[in-house]
């Protein structure tokens, strides 16, 4: 059932509702969400195509898609970039009992709320997607696992799905909350790597003890990397796991990897340092700031790029490149009055449960310093504490949201090289380091 | 009124979303202001610093421009005569592509299905893998053992889908190559099952005796392909010309997929001059590499530096960090490198053989930037 996907092509007028809300409760159901998510999904649903026949006069055409990825439902809406206008993107659109006009630009902030992510994409010049996504729910286990023998020999194997699940029992065992949560549930983690989306190198010993592995997500050119976690003494396994790693990922489609919680088992030079930044985890009375080390590595050869730098953060621009030896021709970008589009959009990556959110660009606007101002009140009061903003460098007009971007508060940290259409560069929320 | 988007999700065969596509080097004018270096030198390639011979460097200078109008010998007809000559083989036995590259393509088009698939080895020339899996056929790679290409193991991954077997020799990156008796061997226990295509793109550099002449393993071994180039040891890279030889019944039916007039007028008269004063040309260059070599792996050595080296015109070198960086290291000193993180060598650079002063240049930068 991984891996499949359903589809539905809809007319936006409200008389259609029940059939795509039937529709996704159906899919859910179908592609294994419990029934409490597969309500959420419905809410989501329903909240959004409300939210949208209402916004479209023309009744124009959406297509639905759910999919089923693994350990989630991905439930797809595609329709044409008319039937909203760029402000309608902003979850933050200010609401007021009193009005209705407001009312109706809440279907995006419930439907973010009832999901784990939602994630606003351009599909190309003329669609939009909004991508909501709702995760399984698996069990949480947080078990003794056998300590293992000193002298075990362990090598890099392939693993099957009881190796994945004593990796990720391992890791919570062994690293707590200094790693991601969803090891703490080995089942989605078998799901998460037979989804395609994820993958792990581990290297195991004769009797099927997991000694130590590293895991990572392949986002379009970038691999997001977790660990490697180690778990035994044995020398040079950390950088066994690490070759091994680097050899899967070398013919792909990946050009860079990136860890944004190394372990201290990362081997020497392997990666170059981009920046730190500061994770807050725990609940509200137990909020902790962890700082973290970005590591980073390019898996091809960089022959340069022409970035778009505000003079504002010219000097921290050349100061990442030269460090980092990185080829790049800074053009300057700056305001000088020319026309701009009214409204400003951003798209919000939202992670509820690491209490995270990532800002990014969808429409430069002459509104964006009173926008950013809104999503910023509006995710601190939804409880996110890690806000971070990605500005892609690539493109000439996302420079000229960094006035903005500093005066709301948002101090950049590192540049991410090849993270999206070219460089990116990462902005924190919060006081400095 | 601008047309409508294509519906590139529709359109696209999986396989194809699944590629990335390759990205070439920019020009080395771009790349010197990128990085800011003076001069650069190219030990990326593995071209041939001495350039092409004598004969032709003298047939591109001579090359009358009127004939630019006209179009070339669709099958370089005159070429696959002297090849034929050369090797003592019919012209009909000859095949010349627009690089070695496009013959490779025209292989596996010409013999693969769906469901079939090609065998070669994890650590080697990429494209043997790339054009299978564009082309939607499976690409079984057998890891390399003790830095060559493991025959037992490639054997034994033969199934009923196996169409071709691929081996580099010598192996680029790693410069092992298979003796005339092991490839022999490797043929007989084949025993005509699948077609074996044996990569000679640096075959001319090798001087161990025992390297086998596949130009004459041809009569023995119908089902045997070689594939040989201009662009390293003859220094005609720019110019694009290599070409495949093997029984006349096989490359009859490879000739069906082949694209007739890829080859321009000026490769193929640069190529046929090569052939008159080839032999002068190798023993030049390979005295050339001979002298490189032996300089680099003192060197690296001296300075507890780990290195691959084999036949063929480059030495492998492994560093205690990121390949990447290094590279880019290297190239604000002037020295382009191959990293080998592509070739599933991570942390490994691939360095051509050049004349010595560049070689003890290089020598000098990599000292340097790993000290930092």
């Amino acid at each position: 059932m991984s891996r499949m996907t359903t589809e539905l092509s809809t007319t936006l007028i409200p008389e259609m509702l029940p059939v795509v809300t039937g529709f996704a409760e159906q899919a859910g159901r179908v592609f294994g969400l419990g029934r409490e998510r597969q309500l959420k999904l419905v809410l989501a649903v329903e909240e959004l195509f409300i939210f949208l026949s209402r916004q479209d006069e023309r009744k124009s055409t959406m297509r639905v898609t759910c999919r089923n990825g693994g350990y989630y439902i991905e439930l797809a809406c595609l329709f044409p970039m008319h039937v909203l206008h760029a402000s309608a993107f902003n979850i933050t659109a200010k609401v007021s009992p009193d009005d209705d006009t407001s009312l109706d630009e809440m279907g995006l902030l419930l439907a973010a709320r009832a999901v784990d992510r939602l994630d606003v994409v351009r599909e190309n010049r003329e669609f939009l997607e909004l991508r909501l996504v709702v995760e399984k729910e698996y069990p949480q286990v947080i078990a003794e696992v056998a300590p293992l023998a000193v002298n075990g020999r362990y090598v890099v194997q392939a693993a099957g799905n009881e190796m994945f699940k004593q990796f990720a029992q391992r890791i919570t065992g062994a690293y707590g909350k200094n790693a991601p949560a969803f090891f703490a549930y080995p089942g989605k983690i078998v799901d998460m790597v037979a989804s395609g989306e994820y993958d792990a190198v581990l290297a195991i010993d004769k009797q099927g003890h997991v000694g130590g592995g590293i895991f990572w997500r392949q986002t379009g050119k970038m691999i997001e990397f977790f660990g490697p976690y180690i778990f035994v003494g044995q020398e040079g396994l950390a950088q066994a796991v690490s070759d091994q790693a680097l050899i899967k990922l070398a013919r792909t489609q990946a050009l860079c990897m990136v860890n944004l919680q190394p372990t201290t088992e990362v081997p020497q030079d392997y990666f170059e340092t981009l920046g730190e930044i500061a994770i807050t985890v725990g609940g509200i009375n137990n909020e902790e700031k962890v700082k973290h080390q970005v590591l980073y590595r390019q898996l091809e050869e960089d022959n340069g790029a022409k970035v778009f730098v505000h003079p504002e953060i010219a000097v921290f621009m050349q100061d990442c490149y030269d460090l980092l030896v990185l080829p790049r021709t800074l053009l300057t970008a700056d305001y000088a009055g020319e026309a701009m589009p009214e409204h400003s959009a951003f798209s919000v990556a939202l992670d509820w449960p690491r209490q995270q959110a990532f800002l990014s660009v969808l429409a430069v606007g002459q509104d964006a310093p009173d926008n950013l101002k809104e999503h910023i009140v509006f995710l601190r009061k939804e409880g996110i504490v890690n806000l971070f903003f990605y500005l892609d460098v690539g493109k000439e007009e996302e420079a000229l949201l960094v006035p903005a971007l500093l005066a709301t508060g948002f101090t950049p940290r590192l540049v991410l090289p090849w993270g999206g259409y070219g460089d990116l560069v990462l902005f924190q929320h919060g006081e400095v380091i | 009124m601008p047309g409508k988007f294509p519906a590139l999700d529709e359109l696209v065969p999986p396989h194809i979303r699944r590629i990335e596509p390759y990205i070439p080097s920019k020009p080395d004018a771009v790349l010197k202001e990128m990085y800011g270096c003076s001069e650069l030198y190219r030990l990326n390639n593995n071209e041939n610093a001495l350039g092409p011979t004598v004969a032709a460097f003298k047939a591109i200078k001579n090359f009358d421009p009127v004939q630019a109008a006209i179009y070339p010998s669709g099958d370089a007809y005159f070429l696959r005569c002297r090849l034929g000559e050369r090797f003592g083989l019919s012209p009909e036995a000859f095949l010349v592509g627009n690089g070695a590259n496009e013959v490779i393509a025209f292989v596996i088009n010409a013999f693969c299905q769906k469901d079939d698939n090609i065998i070669t080895a994890d650590k080697t020339f990429a494209v043997y893998e790339w054009v299978a899996e564009f082309s939607g056929f499976e690409a079984k790679l057998i890891p390399l053992k003790d830095y060559g290409f493991d025959d037992q193991a490639m054997l034994a991954a033969i199934d009923e889908h196996t169409k071709i077997v691929f081996v580099c020799n010598p192996n680029n990156p790693t410069g092992t190559y298979w003796s005339k008796e092991r490839l022999q061997a490797f043929l007989d226990n084949i025993d005509g099952r699948t077609i074996v295509v044996v990569d000679e793109a640096y075959a001319e550099f090798v001087e161990a005796p025992d390297f086998p002449n596949c130009m004459q393993l041809i009569k023995d071994y119908p089902n045997l392909v070689a594939f040989r180039t201009f662009s390293k040891m003859f220094g005609l890279a720019a110019l694009r010309i290599g070409y495949l030889a093997g029984s006349l019944e096989v490359v009859d039916v490879i000739r069906r997929t082949c694209v007739v007039y890829s080859v321009n007028a000026l490769a193929q008269a640069a190529a046929l001059a090569t052939l008159t004063d080839a032999d002068e040309h190798m023993a030049k260059t390979r005295a050339m590499v001979r002298e490189a070599r032996e300089y680099l792996t003192r060197e690296l050595a001296r300075h507890n530096i780990p290195f691959i080296a084999g036949e063929g015109s480059y030495v492998i070198i492994c560093l205690p960090m990121s390949d990447t960086l290094i590279y880019r290291k290297l190239m604000r000193l002037g020295y382009m490198v191959r990293t080998m993180t592509g070739f599933r060598f991570p942390n490994h650079i691939r360095v051509t053989l050049q004349s010595l002063p560049v070689m003890e240049g290089f020598i000098k930068a990599l000292i340097e930037v790993l000290k930092k």
